[in-house]
Protein backbone atom coordinates (compact mmCIF):
# COMPACT_ATOMS: atom_id res chain seq x y z
CA UNK A 1 0.00 0.00 0.00
CA UNK A 2 1.34 3.40 -0.92
CA UNK A 3 1.20 6.09 1.44
CA UNK A 4 -2.45 6.85 2.91
CA UNK A 5 -1.99 10.30 2.71
CA UNK A 6 -5.87 11.06 2.24
CA UNK A 7 -7.15 9.01 4.86
CA UNK A 8 -4.90 10.00 7.33
CA UNK A 9 -7.26 12.66 8.66
CA UNK A 10 -10.76 10.80 8.57
CA UNK A 11 -8.17 8.22 10.12
CA UNK A 12 -7.21 10.53 13.33
CA UNK A 13 -10.90 11.56 13.70
CA UNK A 14 -12.08 8.08 14.07
CA UNK A 15 -14.30 8.94 10.77
CA UNK A 16 -13.20 5.59 8.81
CA UNK A 17 -15.06 2.74 8.26
CA UNK A 18 -13.60 -0.78 9.77
CA UNK A 19 -12.03 -2.24 5.80
CA UNK A 20 -10.20 1.64 5.39
CA UNK A 21 -9.39 1.90 9.51
CA UNK A 22 -7.23 -2.07 9.08
CA UNK A 23 -5.82 -0.95 5.61
CA UNK A 24 -4.83 2.42 7.52
CA UNK A 25 -3.92 0.61 10.46
CA UNK A 26 -1.41 -2.08 8.70
CA UNK A 27 -0.23 0.34 6.92
CA UNK A 28 0.82 2.46 10.21
CA UNK A 29 2.58 -0.66 11.71
CA UNK A 30 5.79 0.07 9.54
CA UNK A 31 5.68 3.39 8.59
CA UNK A 32 6.85 5.55 11.19
CA UNK A 33 6.25 8.78 8.49
CA UNK A 34 2.52 8.40 8.48
CA UNK A 35 2.33 7.36 12.04
CA UNK A 36 4.11 10.68 13.14
CA UNK A 37 1.19 12.38 10.93
CA UNK A 38 -1.51 10.21 12.77
CA UNK A 39 0.10 11.66 16.32
CA UNK A 40 -0.05 15.06 14.62
CA UNK A 41 -3.25 15.00 13.44
CA UNK A 42 -4.99 13.35 16.55
CA UNK A 43 -3.15 16.40 18.62
CA UNK A 44 -4.25 18.60 16.80
CA UNK A 45 -7.37 17.35 17.10
CA UNK A 46 -7.43 16.77 20.51
CA UNK A 47 -6.40 20.39 21.32
CA UNK A 48 -9.68 21.63 19.99
CA UNK A 49 -11.12 21.69 24.35
CA UNK A 50 -8.27 23.60 25.06
CA UNK A 51 -10.08 26.77 22.62
CA UNK A 52 -12.96 26.80 25.04
CA UNK A 53 -13.80 29.65 26.99
CA UNK A 54 -16.66 31.99 27.85
CA UNK A 55 -16.37 35.38 27.42
CA UNK A 56 -14.98 37.32 30.05
CA UNK A 57 -18.45 39.42 30.41
CA UNK A 58 -20.32 36.57 30.72
CA UNK A 59 -17.72 34.63 33.21
CA UNK A 60 -18.69 37.02 35.65
CA UNK A 61 -22.12 36.39 35.51
CA UNK A 62 -22.23 32.66 35.32
CA UNK A 63 -19.60 32.42 38.13
CA UNK A 64 -22.28 31.37 40.48
CA UNK A 65 -24.31 29.20 38.50
CA UNK A 66 -20.92 27.49 37.52
CA UNK A 67 -20.26 26.63 40.83
CA UNK A 68 -23.50 26.08 41.88
CA UNK A 69 -23.86 23.39 39.21
CA UNK A 70 -20.35 22.42 39.55
CA UNK A 71 -20.91 21.65 43.10
CA UNK A 72 -24.28 19.83 42.34
CA UNK A 73 -22.48 17.59 40.06
CA UNK A 74 -19.15 17.42 42.12
CA UNK A 75 -21.81 15.86 45.03
CA UNK A 76 -24.30 13.66 43.18
CA UNK A 77 -21.62 11.87 40.73
CA UNK A 78 -18.64 10.58 42.41
CA UNK A 79 -17.18 8.95 39.11
CA UNK A 80 -18.64 7.98 35.99
CA UNK A 81 -18.04 7.56 32.41
CA UNK A 82 -20.06 9.52 29.80
CA UNK A 83 -21.20 7.55 26.59
CA UNK A 84 -19.51 7.98 23.45
CA UNK A 85 -21.39 10.43 21.24
CA UNK A 86 -23.42 12.06 24.03
CA UNK A 87 -20.29 14.48 25.06
CA UNK A 88 -22.41 18.14 24.65
CA UNK A 89 -22.55 17.65 27.75
CA UNK A 90 -18.70 17.16 27.66
CA UNK A 91 -18.37 20.25 26.31
CA UNK A 92 -20.26 22.42 28.77
CA UNK A 93 -18.70 20.69 31.62
CA UNK A 94 -15.26 21.00 30.14
CA UNK A 95 -16.02 25.01 29.83
CA UNK A 96 -16.81 24.70 32.94
CA UNK A 97 -13.98 23.74 34.50
CA UNK A 98 -11.35 25.68 32.13
CA UNK A 99 -13.41 28.69 33.58
CA UNK A 100 -11.75 27.90 37.10
CA UNK A 101 -8.57 29.62 37.97
CA UNK A 102 -6.63 26.66 38.06
CA UNK A 103 -7.54 24.37 36.01
CA UNK A 104 -4.62 22.68 33.59
CA UNK A 105 -4.74 20.51 30.56
CA UNK A 106 -1.95 17.50 30.80
CA UNK A 107 -1.20 15.65 27.33
CA UNK A 108 -0.90 11.87 27.88
CA UNK A 109 1.69 10.17 26.47
CA UNK A 110 2.85 6.18 26.63
CA UNK A 111 6.69 5.51 27.51
CA UNK A 112 7.19 5.63 23.86
CA UNK A 113 6.20 8.88 23.90
CA UNK A 114 2.99 8.10 22.02
CA UNK A 115 -0.02 10.74 22.46
CA UNK A 116 -2.65 9.06 24.38
CA UNK A 117 -5.06 11.80 24.61
CA UNK A 118 -5.27 14.80 27.74
CA UNK A 119 -6.40 14.85 30.96
CA UNK A 120 -8.50 18.37 32.26
CA UNK A 121 -7.23 18.73 35.40
CA UNK A 122 -9.40 20.90 37.43
CA UNK A 123 -7.87 22.32 40.88
CA UNK A 124 -10.74 21.19 42.79
CA UNK A 125 -9.84 17.73 41.93
CA UNK A 126 -11.85 16.37 39.08
CA UNK A 127 -10.20 15.48 35.90
CA UNK A 128 -11.98 14.09 32.35
CA UNK A 129 -9.84 12.31 30.56
CA UNK A 130 -9.91 12.77 26.90
CA UNK A 131 -8.41 9.43 24.75
CA UNK A 132 -7.56 10.02 21.20
CA UNK A 133 -8.88 5.79 20.13
CA UNK A 134 -11.57 4.01 21.60
CA UNK A 135 -10.15 0.78 23.58
CA UNK A 136 -10.11 -2.56 21.29
CA UNK A 137 -12.67 -4.68 21.13
CA UNK A 138 -13.34 -6.20 24.66
CA UNK A 139 -10.79 -3.82 26.57
CA UNK A 140 -11.43 -0.50 28.52
CA UNK A 141 -9.81 2.38 29.74
CA UNK A 142 -9.50 2.48 33.68
CA UNK A 143 -8.11 5.34 35.16
CA UNK A 144 -6.39 5.34 38.53
CA UNK A 145 -5.34 7.53 41.22
CA UNK A 146 -1.43 6.99 42.35
CA UNK A 147 -0.81 7.17 45.79
CA UNK A 148 2.28 5.93 47.75
CA UNK A 149 0.07 2.89 48.75
CA UNK A 150 -0.55 1.71 45.42
CA UNK A 151 -3.16 2.62 42.63
CA UNK A 152 -6.82 3.11 43.27
CA UNK A 153 -9.37 2.31 40.58
CA UNK A 154 -11.25 5.49 39.68
CA UNK A 155 -13.82 4.15 36.84
CA UNK A 156 -13.34 2.41 33.62
CA UNK A 157 -15.05 3.47 29.92
CA UNK A 158 -15.68 1.74 27.22
CA UNK A 159 -15.36 4.90 25.49
CA UNK A 160 -13.18 7.77 24.78
CA UNK A 161 -13.83 9.86 27.89
CA UNK A 162 -13.39 9.14 31.28
CA UNK A 163 -14.46 11.57 34.60
CA UNK A 164 -13.44 10.87 37.59
CA UNK A 165 -12.28 12.88 41.17
CA UNK A 166 -9.22 12.86 41.93
CA UNK A 167 -8.41 14.25 45.11
CA UNK A 168 -5.41 13.21 47.44
CA UNK A 169 -3.40 11.56 44.34
CA UNK A 170 0.02 12.21 43.52
CA UNK A 171 -0.74 11.49 39.63
CA UNK A 172 -3.74 10.00 37.70
CA UNK A 173 -3.04 7.25 35.19
CA UNK A 174 -4.63 5.11 32.65
CA UNK A 175 -4.60 1.95 31.48
CA UNK A 176 -6.23 -1.05 29.32
CA UNK A 177 -7.82 -3.76 30.79
CA UNK A 178 -9.86 -6.25 30.31
CA UNK A 179 -13.74 -5.50 29.74
CA UNK A 180 -15.22 -4.86 33.53
CA UNK A 181 -12.06 -3.59 34.82
CA UNK A 182 -9.27 -5.06 36.69
CA UNK A 183 -8.19 -4.59 40.70
CA UNK A 184 -4.93 -3.12 39.47
CA UNK A 185 -3.30 -2.00 36.44
CA UNK A 186 -2.86 -5.05 34.02
CA UNK A 187 -1.40 -3.01 30.85
CA UNK A 188 -0.55 0.68 32.39
CA UNK A 189 -0.27 3.38 29.30
CA UNK A 190 0.52 6.50 30.66
CA UNK A 191 -0.13 8.97 33.80
CA UNK A 192 0.22 12.47 34.65
CA UNK A 193 1.68 14.40 37.90
CA UNK A 194 -1.33 16.29 40.03
CA UNK B 1 4.29 2.03 34.70
CA UNK B 2 6.03 4.76 32.22
CA UNK B 3 7.29 7.84 33.49
CA UNK B 4 5.27 10.84 33.30
CA UNK B 5 5.37 13.29 30.52
CA UNK B 6 7.18 16.20 31.17
CA UNK B 7 5.39 19.04 32.13
CA UNK B 8 3.50 20.84 29.25
CA UNK B 9 3.95 24.71 28.81
CA UNK B 10 1.67 26.68 31.04
CA UNK B 11 -1.82 25.97 29.97
CA UNK B 12 -2.81 29.62 29.23
CA UNK B 13 -0.09 29.51 26.41
CA UNK B 14 -1.46 26.42 24.93
CA UNK B 15 -5.21 28.05 25.24
CA UNK B 16 -4.01 30.81 23.08
CA UNK B 17 -2.01 28.87 20.82
CA UNK B 18 -5.27 26.66 19.45
CA UNK B 19 -7.20 29.75 19.89
CA UNK B 20 -4.39 30.97 17.40
CA UNK B 21 -4.31 27.96 15.49
CA UNK B 22 -8.54 27.68 14.47
CA UNK B 23 -8.92 31.40 13.71
CA UNK B 24 -6.90 30.04 10.63
CA UNK B 25 -10.04 27.65 9.63
CA UNK B 26 -13.41 29.04 8.11
CA UNK B 27 -15.98 29.09 10.18
CA UNK B 28 -17.44 25.96 8.46
CA UNK B 29 -14.05 23.85 9.00
CA UNK B 30 -14.42 24.58 12.71
CA UNK B 31 -18.07 24.41 13.31
CA UNK B 32 -17.64 20.45 11.86
CA UNK B 33 -14.95 19.93 13.97
CA UNK B 34 -16.57 20.96 16.87
CA UNK B 35 -19.51 18.86 15.84
CA UNK B 36 -17.26 15.19 14.95
CA UNK B 37 -14.79 15.69 17.97
CA UNK B 38 -18.06 17.16 21.31
CA UNK B 39 -20.84 15.22 19.66
CA UNK B 40 -19.26 12.26 17.83
CA UNK B 41 -21.55 12.66 14.60
CA UNK B 42 -20.10 10.52 11.44
CA UNK B 43 -19.45 12.05 8.19
CA UNK B 44 -23.38 11.43 7.15
CA UNK B 45 -24.70 12.71 10.29
CA UNK B 46 -22.72 15.59 9.57
CA UNK B 47 -24.25 16.19 6.63
CA UNK B 48 -27.85 16.13 7.69
CA UNK B 49 -26.61 18.00 10.59
CA UNK B 50 -25.45 20.87 8.45
CA UNK B 51 -27.54 20.28 5.52
CA UNK B 52 -24.66 20.01 3.29
CA UNK B 53 -23.46 17.55 0.46
CA UNK B 54 -21.43 14.50 2.17
CA UNK B 55 -18.50 15.32 -0.01
CA UNK B 56 -18.29 18.89 1.17
CA UNK B 57 -18.51 17.40 4.42
CA UNK B 58 -15.66 15.15 4.59
CA UNK B 59 -13.26 17.72 2.37
CA UNK B 60 -14.62 20.95 4.77
CA UNK B 61 -13.37 18.41 7.97
CA UNK B 62 -9.95 16.74 6.35
CA UNK B 63 -8.72 20.12 5.38
CA UNK B 64 -10.04 21.86 8.40
CA UNK B 65 -7.72 19.35 10.67
CA UNK B 66 -4.91 19.20 8.49
CA UNK B 67 -5.37 23.34 8.73
CA UNK B 68 -5.10 22.98 12.59
CA UNK B 69 -2.18 20.53 12.34
CA UNK B 70 -0.34 22.78 10.37
CA UNK B 71 -1.08 25.85 12.49
CA UNK B 72 0.09 24.07 15.83
CA UNK B 73 3.30 22.87 14.19
CA UNK B 74 4.73 19.66 14.48
CA UNK B 75 4.47 18.46 18.45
Amino acid sequence: MKHPHELLPDYAMGLLDDDARERVESHLAHCPACSGEVRALQEAYYALPLALDVPASSRRRSRGLVLLVAAVAAGLLLWFAIPAYRQLQLEARILALLAEPGTRVETLRAADGRFLGRVVVASRGEAVFLLAAPPPPGQVYQAWGHTEAGPVSLGVTGGRILRVRVSGFQAVGVSLEPSGGSPRPTHPLGRVPL
Amino acid sequence: MPHAAPADPPPLDDRLRVRRALSSLDPLERRLLEAAFYQGLTHRELAETFNLPLGTVKSKLRRGLIKLRRALGEP
